[in-house]
């Protein structure tokens, strides 16, 4: 790797200052500070100690914490190089940092960021143990990274607890900015219920409206609620018809019962709801079973992970990205140039979200004028943005992002060595999001999550 | 054998009356307390403010305080296979178990810390207390398997059936109150303490730490430990002796049954969390690694194991370039010292002192 990760160690600092992981006490920490001694113009004289405000030195400290080896590994791995992207050309300039106003190119508010990064293997304990190092010995202000939900669920309470700001969980559990959603943790992607909001948007456009639909699903939570969605929005409250559904159990590869359940159905659309290695072992059997030629296979959220090791088994085969290189729009075709300058290969989603998730976090304190974390996290909560993601927004009540999905098809192998991924999108949603009141929004009680400046 | 670092710092006393007495007193169970109550007043400040080493090789606060939560694991499984010769494969059951009864008696009942973990350690007692009316039943090979089989039937019960109550594989934010409604331990304490140890938090694991290490060498040099050796060492042997060998292979189990779910029942504590992941077969592996990396069957050898392996997932993991490699890095050091020193990191150390002590005795 390149000069990313010179301005490093040396100035590490380490701060054995009130707020170790405990953290409860933080609230407190502004009555009792008195006032820091900010230094540079990032008016923290103005505001009371609280987390890991303010930034001590010229630096502020940013990290990622995000799978880097284990299942989720590909994904991790291409959030990384964004985070590394985003770090590059926020101190340097660079991609969009040279196309967003509110950017300098010249760090964050004057300060250069100095980034600190970890695997978490997707394992939530080994992620806890990292963001508490990178916390109280780093200070960093803000993070990013992740895959798995559990990960991001656990993370989001310590964001919380800790009072630093923490955005780009690549997760797609609706509980993240339904139940447990955080006042400190912004959700940048889409998760079931979106996804079937999307697909009951543009499936029936592109498959005609005269379908029957049934469901293979994994059998807990994951499987459940994105068989629910699809559900609500299609055959509910859509123009298809219901032909029923098969489970797959817990850690089962052998898809014959499930592809003899969709045989015996009427159904010329099954919704395959698995991922990763099952979703490609799956839909490989489906393959054989020659299935595919007279179904239409439509997989809920598609990135490297389960793209990877699907390969040519993906062309032909439907399914809903939060993001995608051949998005034509000025954003994304800046990103994606840089990108290949780069690293000379196509960004995906993952490296997109990392890389984009630090710009919205750098444009929204200099906006705010401030690293002050509740005073970042009021700005983010009516943020408005346009850049690679297309036209976004932020809002207060669960803080889950609005904006444009994607339904993409996957690509022969010919394709996909040309335009350097498997997938090219068919169609694009406006912004959309439910509402407030719908769930799982209705189940986010983003009022108990305070502040921690009232 | 015992649990003080500076064991090997002793050793150059150039006396040999210096000696004598050391050897004379590095074994008895006063030694091991002091040496205990030592490690975890200064472990938390070398661990993490070390003068003259780079920040960056420096552990941070909750690390200290998960070593001791590790280290009271790894002492309860070492009771079972340094000290009686069982291989369990499937200890995340006790540990994981506690998590979730702490987690769920915390989240429904009262939050308090210490009722939290009392409550914790007793499921993981009830567990070791029913699970070796099948698994006493089976030796060597056989009994791992089923641990493991056992362990693993708890994962995926936590996982689905019991996902409303568990959370499944999204896992569990645990509540923490004030300790008796009045200590909170997330609060710094105060003056110099505070720059040694942190958190009150890490007085309560040190506590509970300082009493498994010294319970743990009351029952190894009790006559009642002895057995569980004569039965590590031959099973035919010791039942010829009229010893009643399922019974104290019994004992062995739920006592360390217990000692696992005391750090079970802490974690959850600590991380506000818990998930499947801590009732999952590669955490059993994971305290397997810890204790025969840091030497089987010693009190100390477990703890430096953990000491290493954290160091490993914590720090290494944070640095440059290797830190992306430091899962790899960590089972090449595994395997260079077991190849080495077969009997671990302590093994390694009391190899090196003994090495030095005969070449005094050359000269």
């Amino acid at each position: 790797m390149t000069n990313k990760r010179d301005p490093g160690d040396e100035s590490r600092r380490r701060y054995l200052k009130g707020l170790a992981a405990g953290g409860l006490t933080a609230g407190f920490a502004g009555c009792t500070g008195g006032n820091g001694g900010g230094d540079g113009g990032d008016g923290s004289d103005e505001y009371d100690p609280i987390g890991n405000f303010p930034p001590e030195g010229d630096t502020v400290a940013i990290g990622f914490n995000g799978p880097l080896s284990g299942a989720l590994g590909p994904d991790g791995q291409d959030q990384e190089l964004g985070f590394d992207l985003a770090v590059q050309h926020l101190n340097n300039g660079g991609g969009l940092v040279d196309t967003w106003d509110a950017l300098s190119g010249d760090g964050i508010l004057g300060y250069q960021i100095e980034p600190t990064k970890a695997d978490t293997g997707g394992d939530p304990d080994t992620a806890n143990s990292n963001i508490s190092g990178m916390i109280q010995q780093d200070n960093i202000q803000f993070w990013t990274g992740g895959m798995s939900s559990t990960v991001t669920l656990a993370m989001q309470d310590v964001a919380q607890r800790e009072k630093v700001p923490f955005m780009g969980g690549n997760s797609t559990s609706s509980g993240i900015s339904g139940e447990n959603c955080s006042r400190y943790y912004f959700h940048p992607t889409f998760h079931a219920e979106i996804i079937g909001m999307a697909a009951g948007n543009l499936l029936p456009e592109v498959l005609g409206e005269d379908r029957e639909l049934f469901h293979i699903y994994m059998d807990y939570s994951y499987g459940q609620s994105n068989r629910d969605a699809m559900r609500t929005h299609l055959t509910e409250n859509g123009p298809w018809e219901d032909a029923g559904g098969s489970a797959i159990a817990e850690g089962e590869s052998d898809h014959q019962t499930q592809i003899r359940d969709l045989q015996n159905s009427d159904a010329d659309v099954v919704h395959f709801a698995s991922f990763g290695e099952f979703a490609a072992s799956g839909l490989s059997q489906m393959v054989d079973a020659g299935v595919t030629d007279e179904v239409d296979v439509f997989i809920p959220h598609v990135s490297a992970f389960t793209l990877d090791p699907m390969g040519s088994d993906a062309e032909g085969v439907y399914g809903m990205e939060p993001w995608n290189p051949n998005y034509d729009n000025e954003g994304s075709n800046t990103f994606v140039e840089a990108y290949q300058d780069e690293y000379d290969e196509i960004p995906n989603q993952s490296s997109i979200h990392t890389y984009e998730s630090m710009l919205v976090y750098a444009a929204a304190v200099e906006e705010a004028g401030t690293f002050h974390p509740p005073t970042v996290v009021r700005t983010l909560e009516e943020f408005e943005w346009e850049q690679a993601w297309g036209p976004s927004q932020f809002r207060g009540c669960d803080h889950q992002v609005e904006r444009p999905w994607h339904l993409v098809q996957g690509v022969d192998d010919a394709t996909a060595e040309e335009i350097g991924i498997r997938t090219e999108v068919m169609e694009t949603t406006d912004p959309l999001v439910y509402e407030c009141d719908a769930y799982p929004a209705n189940e986010c009680a983003m009022d108990e999550n305070e502040y921690g400046d009232e | 054998m015992s649990a003080e670092p500076s064991a090997e710092g002793d050793d150059d006393e150039p006396a040999s009356g210096a000696l004598e007495t050391w050897d004379r007193i590095k074994h008895t169970e006063r030694f091991v307390l002091v040496s205990a109550l030592v490690f975890v007043a200064v472990f938390p400040w070398a661990f993490t403010s070390l003068p003259l080493v780079p920040n960056n090789l420096l552990a941070y606060d909750q690390l200290a305080r998960l070593v001791l939560i590790w280290g009271i694991f790894a002492l309860g499984f070492n009771h079972l296979l340094g000290q009686t010769g069982l291989l369990s494969f499937g200890h995340a059951m006790f540990f994981g178990g506690s998590a979730y009864a702490t987690a769920l008696f915390a989240n429904h009942v009262v939050a308090d810390p210490l009722l939290s973990v009392v409550v914790g350690v007793c499921f993981a007692l009830l567990l070791a207390v029913v699970t070796p009316f099948v698994l006493l039943r089976l030796h060597t090979v056989y009994f791992a398997i089923v641990t493991l089989a056992i362990a693993q039937m708890l994962y995926y019960m936590a996982r689905e059936p019991f996902e409303g109550i568990t959370g499944g594989i999204n896992g569990l934010g645990v509540d923490r109150s004030p300790l008796f409604g009045l200590l909170e331990l997330g609060a710094d304490i105060p003056g110099i303490f505070g720059a040694l140890w942190g958190t009150y938090m890490y007085l309560f694991i040190a506590a509970f730490f300082v009493g498994v290490v010294v319970f743990i060498t009351r029952v190894r040099k009790s006559p009642y430990g002895l057995i569980f050796k004569a039965v590590r060492e031959n099973e035919t042997r010791a039942s010829f002796v009229g010893l009643d060998v399922w019974r104290y292979k019994f004992a062995a189990f739920v006592i360390s049954g217990f000692v696992a779910g005391i750090a079970g029942g802490l974690l959850p504590m600590e991380t506000y969390f818990t998930g499947v992941e801590r009732l999952h077969w590669t955490l059993s592996g994971d305290v397997v690694m810890m204790t025969v990396l840091g030497g089987l069957g010693t009190v100390a050898g477990p703890i430096l194991g953990v000491i290493v392996f954290l160091y490993f997932e914590g720090v290494v993991n944070g640095l440059d370039v290797i830190g992306g490699y430091w899962l790899l890095s960590l089972a090449l050091a595994f395997t260079a010292v077991v190849w080495k020193y077969p009997d671990g990191l302590w093994g390694m150390i009391t190899s090196v002192s003994s090495r030095l002590r005969s070449r005094r005795g050359d000269q």
